[in-house]
């Protein structure tokens, strides 16, 4: 049965009545888009917003504050519910309340409308999450070039203090928070059953869900800035967040939206890997990048619900007066560091990994040869893993660790480098002897590796308790964490949309224009960030508006580099929009790069259902070079067409 | 095979294309069956690290006893709702685990199934219900210790959940009337989508209840028993 995939039109099950939404197509509530979700978006806050009023009316503490935070909080939860209601998640969810319950989304069709709607087919999840990662990214970039203006001069602002620190703090928690799901959303939702031979995601609806609260999370931070702004930086820390204005509740309920959305895309991803593999595909056949999301998403699913938590203990402090945090009365804010930082160092983690996955899926492909030690490697990744949940509290090595304690999360902390060691040299191991072929993908994950190796460095400095005490809270820390993140994350996942854009959407970005783009963000990022561990070192510390005057030429330089990484992005926009938008489209190669992989057997644009018949996987995603046939068959059994026999390259030396 | 695929004629290519289709749907079947046995495993987990997360608190702040307030004298809540509540999820988890495992080793009457779902959906409701209405009921304020604040924090999350279990219930319910035969499959029907997503969806259910049962207890205990 031919069905619509959008989420109004829910799939009607053999032998039962039709649900409601597939049969009724006159009715508005049947056909739910993006205009109803900023109507429903709307009245959810202004109702939202009136219970805060009305509840808190009854409460003499609420009325000498001075401020109504169950109004803003309840407004925002309102306006969320609402938007997801007019987006058409809810649509299902209460269907089922009537017993009606879908079954399938084998037959699918897929419009340009599909797009910007509420969608079952993941690889249009995929699309709308790289569009959506891509304006989180440069909105936080943005943050990035005022902090970066302000601080030209130690003596002259632009901002005043309480501003600069509201634009750190957006900077931060948008990078930080919108930026987690920047690989696992795209290309995880994308690729991971491509990868593994699955038509479909094991749960479709919570995936098209995870998407769809982030826009919802977006705009709720951002709106932070019309209410004062958070002055705790993406950090949160207490009691400085339990004291401050109405726009930390903006903070607050935006991270937790989006840890309920990095749940439930981590549990889909889970769900899917462990049960929707292709006969064949055994664990020692998976995809690296495919190992890296299981990783990551397992430390989304486990660590996202301990923030959770601890956002909804300070949105309680806030609103209906708890002492969560407040030692005056019982609590500590410890517990808020403590509680953070059990999710904050496997963020870490969970944003290393997939760019990792990235580096490691690669390579091989633009090497010509196996990945280096794949199961050392796997072994490596589900290490981190492990290890990131044993690593918090050097996060608390200055503030108040017990001193005997030190020691111990130190070496937890000197641990977790072998894995990330290994997992690195694995990396480099593929490249040893490779015929290697600098393409704009490969450019970015060598440049990533660099990076991350100048990061990963200084992080081993920065795991020892008499270096980090003088370090902490300084410059140093902020260029090791952006070596890391932005110089590894962020390279390898410009490498990831070089490399399967021409897959996702038909279309393969310049070339010339990318290598203007690598080498120009190559060179200004490190001059940029490279300083930086000087300046940390000469006594600069993060977050303070002011330094001393000595600096001046250090931070002029750094600003000016950092404009120059703002124009290498304006070089992606264009090169982005004039290959996928404003040049003719042209038929692209259905392999550009040559890669064994099984997301490359399928046609270009991806049918609906990924494959016409589930795939039969003979040999591993890595065998270059090796003699090693086609990866898989693909048709019906027996047909037993080979890669390369469907008119696709499969293997090539 | 290829060979074979060669060999035939149009009719035994059509069969083989049967085939595959027949190939496919039963992959997908157990795809599906374990999705869901994945799912519920996963739910119990993140809410185990939810509920983990309240605990730490608990046992944390109880240690450290800033300014000797983690609990005042005399504070505990009403016995009358810890008790109720703490009953009505254990006999509401107690009555669908029972059933449902009957059901789904096929010795259970659908109807006995559909009553007892009915009414441990309903317990878990009301429980609900009576936590949040209790939660006005404490006779302590929020900020006024450790303890209460963690006691305010925990239980009215404790009845969102008994809220989830009585939707989840919920839909199974509607879901055995709207669909009769997926509580009693027959014959061939046994393999069919909807007795698997059915099925691995009850089966889910059975393991949260269990879950829930063990929250409401290790909860009653610590503030209701611990002194």
């Amino acid at each position: 049965m031919a069905t619509d995939i959008t989420a109004g039109a829910t799939v009607r099950a053999g032998g039962e009545p039709a649900d409601p939404a597939a049969t009724t197509n006159g009715s508005w509530w049947a056909h739910p888009n993006i205009a109803y979700g900023v109507v429903g978006a709307a009245a959810g806050y202004a109702l939202g917003h009136w219970f805060g009023n009305w509840l808190a009316n009854g409460f003499q503490q609420i009325q000498g504050m001075g401020q109504n935070d169950y109004a803003v909080v309840l407004g925002y939860l309102g306006g969320t519910i609402g938007w997801l209601a007019g987006i058409g998640a809810v649509t299902y969810p209460l269907l089922k309340l009537l017993g009606y319950q879908a079954t399938a989304q084998h037959e699918t069709k897929r419009s340009l409308r599909s797009y910007f709607g509420y969608t079952l087919d993941h690889k249009v999840v995929g699309v709308q999450y790289l569009a959506a990662m891509l304006v989180y990214f440069f909105v936080g970039g943005m943050f990035a070039l005022a902090i970066r203006t302000e601080l030209l001069s130690p003596t002259n602002h632009l901002l005043p203090p309480g501003k600069y620190l509201e634009v750190v703090g957006e900077h931060g928690t948008m990078m930080m928070m919108m930026m987690t799901s920047a690989v696992i959303g795209p290309f995880g939702n994308f690729f991971v059953p491509l990868m593994i031979g699955s038509r479909k995601m094991a749960y479709p609806r919570l995936e098209a869900l995870s998407f769809w609260i982030t826009p919802a999370a977006f705009v709720v931070l951002l709106s932070g800035v019309l209410l004062g702004g958070f002055p705790t930086g993406w950090t949160g820390y207490a009691p400085l967040s339990i004291e401050a204005t109405q726009g930390q509740d903006s903070y607050l309920v935006a991270f937790g939206l989006i840890t309920i959305s990095m749940i439930i895309g981590g549990f889909n991803i889970i769900a899917t890997i462990i049960n929707y593999r292709a006969p064949g595909m055994t664990w020692t056949r998976l995809p690296l990048f495919v190992w890296a999301m299981l990783v990551t998403a397992m430390l989304m699913v486990l660590a996202a619900p301990v923030l959770a938590m601890a956002g909804y203990f300070s949105i309680l402090d806030r609103t209906v007066q708890t002492a969560l945090f407040d030692v005056n009365h019982g609590g500590s804010p410890y517990l808020w560091q403590n509680l953070f930082w059990f999710f904050g160092h496997p963020e870490v983690y969970i944003l290393a990994l997939p760019g990792f996955g990235i580096a490691l899926e690669l390579l091989p492909v633009f090497a010509r040869k196996p990945a280096f030690a794949y199961r050392t490697v796997v072994a490596g990744m589900v290490g981190v893993g492990l290890l990131s949940w044993f690593v918090w509290q050097h996060h608390l090595f200055v503030s108040g660790i017990n001193p005997d304690m030190r020691p111990v999360v130190m070496l937890t902390t000197e641990l977790i480098s072998i894995p990330t060691g290994i997992v690195f040299l694995g990396a480099v191991g593929t490249l040893w002897r490779a015929k290697l072929r600098l393409t704009v993908p490969m450019l970015f994950v060598l440049g990533g590796l660099f990076n991350f190796l100048i990061g990963g460095v200084s992080g081993v400095f920065l795991s020892d308790v008499p270096t980090d005490t003088i370090a902490h809270g300084s410059f140093f820390v902020m260029a090791h964490f952006h070596y890391t993140i932005m110089g590894g994350y962020m390279f390898f996942f410009f490498g990831a949309v070089y490399y399967w854009v021409p897959k996702m959407l038909g279309r393969r970005l310049n070339t010339r224009l990318g290598k203007v783009h690598f080498w120009t963000l190559f060179v200004f990022f490190n001059s940029t960030f490279l300083p930086l561990f000087a300046v940390g070192e000469l006594g600069q510390p993060r977050r303070v508006f002011e330094y001393a005057a000595s600096l001046q030429t250090l931070n002029i330089w750094v600003s000016i580099s950092a404009y120059l990484i703002g124009l290498s992005m304006l070089v992606f926009i264009f090169n982005f929009l004039k290959s996928t938008v404003i040049d003719d489209p042209t038929p692209i190669e259905t392999n550009p790069w040559g890669s064994r992989g099984l997301e490359w057997m399928t046609s270009t644009p991806v049918s609906a259902n990924n494959f016409d018949h589930i795939p039969e996987v003979v040999s591993g995603p890595y065998d270059y070079g090796t003699g090693a046939g086609p990866m898989a068959t693909i048709g019906a059994p027996g047909a037993a067409v080979p890669v390369s026999a469907a008119g696709q390259p499969g293997e090539v030396v | 095979m290829a060979d074979t695929m060669a060999g035939s004629g149009a009719d035994g290519g059509a069969a083989e294309v049967g085939s595959a289709i027949e190939r496919d749907l039963s992959l997908e079947r157990a795809s599906s069956r374990g999705a869901y046995w994945t799912g519920a495993r996963l739910f119990v987990a993140l809410s185990a690290m939810a509920f983990g997360a309240g605990l730490f608190a608990y046992f944390y702040l109880h240690s450290l006893d800033n300014n000797t307030l983690w609990r005042t004298p005399g504070q505990r809540p009403s016995d009358f709702i810890s008790v109720t509540v703490l009953v009505m999820t254990l006999v509401g988890a107690a009555l669908y685990w029972w059933f449902t495992r009957q059901m789904l080793a096929g010795g259970s009457n659908s109807a006995d199934w559909r009553v007892a779902t009915g009414v441990a959906s309903a317990l878990f409701f009301v429980a609900a219900l009576i936590q949040f209405w209790g939660m006005r009921r404490t006779g302590f304020f929020p900020g006024s210790s450790g303890y209460a604040s963690v006691y305010v924090a925990l239980m009215p999350l404790f009845g969102v959940y008994c809220l989830g279990a009585a939707y989840w219930l919920e839909t199974l319910l509607a879901r055995s009337i709207r669909v009769r035969w997926v509580v009693s499959p027959e014959g061939s029907n046994l393999d069919s989508p909807q007795r698997v997503t059915f099925a691995g969806s009850a089966e889910g259910a059975k393991l949260f209840v269990a879950f829930m049962a063990l929250v409401s207890i290790v909860l009653f205990v610590l503030f209701s028993i611990v002194s």
